[in-house]
């Protein structure tokens, strides 16, 4: 089975077989570029540090027999609460762990994981204000005091007083 | 290890986490810091670059208007919004004011906003004082703003027009409005270039407008006036299109369009109401640069007279007395070669009009010249027919029948 050598941005090399890496839209092209020559050439990865690859690389090889998502599912109500449990617990990490898998899914364009990534982060928001928001995911309010005001202001729309 | 956080997000990232929430969430997101407002705004943004704000605007969708307002490019906004009565059923007497602060608030942050249209069509009961100060006063500083519109059914206080200072089109249709709030409006808006005016609303001599309008290419209003109310019009230095309608007093355009004729730039005069009288009919040739001409006729006399103004393009045209038209209309076509509709709106014509005119058609340019399509209108029993090169060369001219109605409309481009 072919076998490409990919790189981490700390120059860690990891041996995966093609058809796993292919999940991912940005290597499958670098493979077809590469063409004959993809056998045992490196595959440098200069945004992926080597522990988020070794996790995007578990979460590939789990999910390495996904039936292709078509357009139909893409365009389906987006919900949120359909997460396998298999995902849940792959990502029971801290949240510096999860952005860091959103931006490398984004970055190797892994459709599957950015989708999972990105419903756990939603279902975090969900339900809460603005103030818990910023408590949840340690953001800082920087808006201006008249900013601030126009916030509260556009959130009383049709309330009474 | 890791101190990413959900700020460092990619925006392609963070519009798809938004596409997983619903409305509400997203607009708590929105709400937490600059950069989550602004990836809110360029992707949903769009959907408010024309908006219209109605009685029954749900309350999130308003929000997400307020947080997108510099996106907003067309604004028409129904006042019936902010009616006592539909407060008070749901939420309770105070909050069509709250509410009306909080639009006035954000259309100061409008900067794209390119036109604003402010509509009253039903009875309105409102707390809010000085409604139009309060609209027209946030406006004043946005410099895209070129177009306003106010439509109002009850009367209102727009001494405030004379704040803005980009407007290019306004259009009035209010009760009233004292020719002082008008002149003060002209002079600020040295750019305008299109001015409706509802029937009768303007309180004084509308001539008043004159010296301050050096770029008013388009007037349209209506007013029952002495002759000498009219006249002064016939100065506006770039007006290319006039329109009036209404009732007005016979005979009462003569010195105006007598006035016109010496400049000779008009290219649009409609006089949609009042018969032209023969004096005022006799006027019209010397206008030799119209190419639409819109108006009410009594006799064959003056009908006749058009046919000097060879560059029409469009003409409609109102007979109010039941004379046989057809040989009129048929000199007109003969020698207005530019025509390419003529719309008798009412008038008599015999059965065979349609026939004569292709024959002439024929005749004057040549089977073998192409020629515009020149569309024919006329009431009763064939209303519409198109003579196209075809038709001409048809020995039989099959002329399709129909009792489609005739719209009374300006020109065709209304």
């Amino acid at each position: 089975m072919p076998i490409i050598r990919l790189e981490s941005s700390d120059k860690e090399i990891f041996d995966i077989e093609q058809e796993i890496a292919k999940c991912s839209e940005t290597i499958r092209t670098a493979l077809e570029d590469l063409g004959d020559e993809s056998d045992n050439s490196v595959l440098p990865l200069h945004k992926v540090n080597s522990v988020i690859l070794k996790k995007v690389l578990h979460w590939a090889t789990y999910h390495k027999d996904d039936p292709q998502l078509t357009e139909e599912d893409e365009n389906k109500e987006k919900r949120t609460d359909d997460i396998s449990s298999w995902d849940a617990d792959f990502l029971k990490v801290d949240q510096g762990t999860l952005f860091e898998l959103i931006l490398a899914a984004n970055y190797l364009n892994i459709q599957g994981l950015l989708d999972v990534t990105c419903k756990t982060v939603a279902n975090m928001i969900k339900g809460k204000s603005p103030q818990e928001i910023r408590d949840t995911f340690t953001i800082s309010n920087d808006f201006s005091p008249q900013e601030e005001e126009k916030v509260r202001k556009e959130n009383e729309w049709c309330e009474e007083k | 290890m890791s101190s990413k956080n959900l700020i460092d997000l990619c925006d392609d990232s963070l519009y798809y986490i938004f596409d997983f929430l619903p409305t509400e969430d997203r607009i708590s997101l929105a709400q937490v810091s600059q950069r989550f407002r602004n990836v809110f705004v360029d992707k949903y943004g769009s959907k408010y670059s024309e908006y219209t704000l109605i009685a029954a605007s749900p309350r999130q969708e308003l929000i997400q208007f307020c947080i997108c307002c510099k996106m907003v490019k067309s604004l028409t906004i129904d006042l019936d919004h902010f009616d006592t009565n539909k407060y008070f059923r749901n939420y309770g007497f105070i909050a069509p004011k709250n509410s009306f602060q909080i639009l006035c608030h954000s259309l100061a942050g409008m900067v794209r906003l390119e036109h604003l249209s402010i509509k009253q069509l039903k009875d309105l009961v409102t707390p809010i004082k000085r409604l139009f100060y309060q609209i027209l006063d946030p406006i004043r500083q946005l410099s895209d703003l070129k177009s306003l519109q106010i439509v109002a059914r009850d009367d209102c206080v727009l001494n405030h027009l004379s704040q803005l200072q980009y407007l290019e089109s306004l259009t009035l249709l209010v009760p009233k409005v004292p020719v002082a709030t008008l002149v003060k409006c002209c002079k600020y808006n040295t750019n305008l270039k299109v001015l409706h005016l509802g029937y009768s609303c303007v309180q004084g001599s509308i001539g008043d407008i004159v010296p301050h309008c050096k770029e008013l290419e388009v007037l349209k209003f209506g007013m029952t006036a002495e002759a000498s109310t009219y006249k002064p019009l016939a100065r506006l230095p770039r007006l290319r299109e006039l329109y009036h309608f209404g009732i007005r007093r016979s005979g009462s355009f003569e010195p105006l369009l007598s006035d016109l004729a010496t400049h000779s730039q008009l290219t649009h005069l409609s006089i949609d109401g009042g018969s032209l009288t023969l004096s005022e009919a006799s006027q019209l040739p010397r206008i030799r640069s119209l190419t639409h001409l819109k108006c009410f006729f009594f006799t064959t006399e003056s009908l006749e007279l058009i046919a000097d103004l060879v560059n029409l393009e469009e003409l409609c045209v109102w007979m109010s007395c039941a004379v046989d038209v057809t040989n009129s209309l048929l000199k007109i076509i003969a020698s207005c070669k530019n025509l390419k509709l003529l719309r008798l709106a009412a008038g008599k014509v015999q059965p065979n009009f349609f026939q004569e005119a292709i024959v002439l058609i024929k005749k004057e340019k040549g089977a073998e010249t192409l020629h515009p399509i020149l569309k024919l209108e006329v009431p009763n029993y064939i209303n519409k027919q198109d003579i196209t090169q075809e038709a001409c060369n048809n020995l039989y001219y099959p002329f399709p029948i129909g009792r489609e109605l005739i719209k009374w409309n300006t020109f065709n481009n209304d």
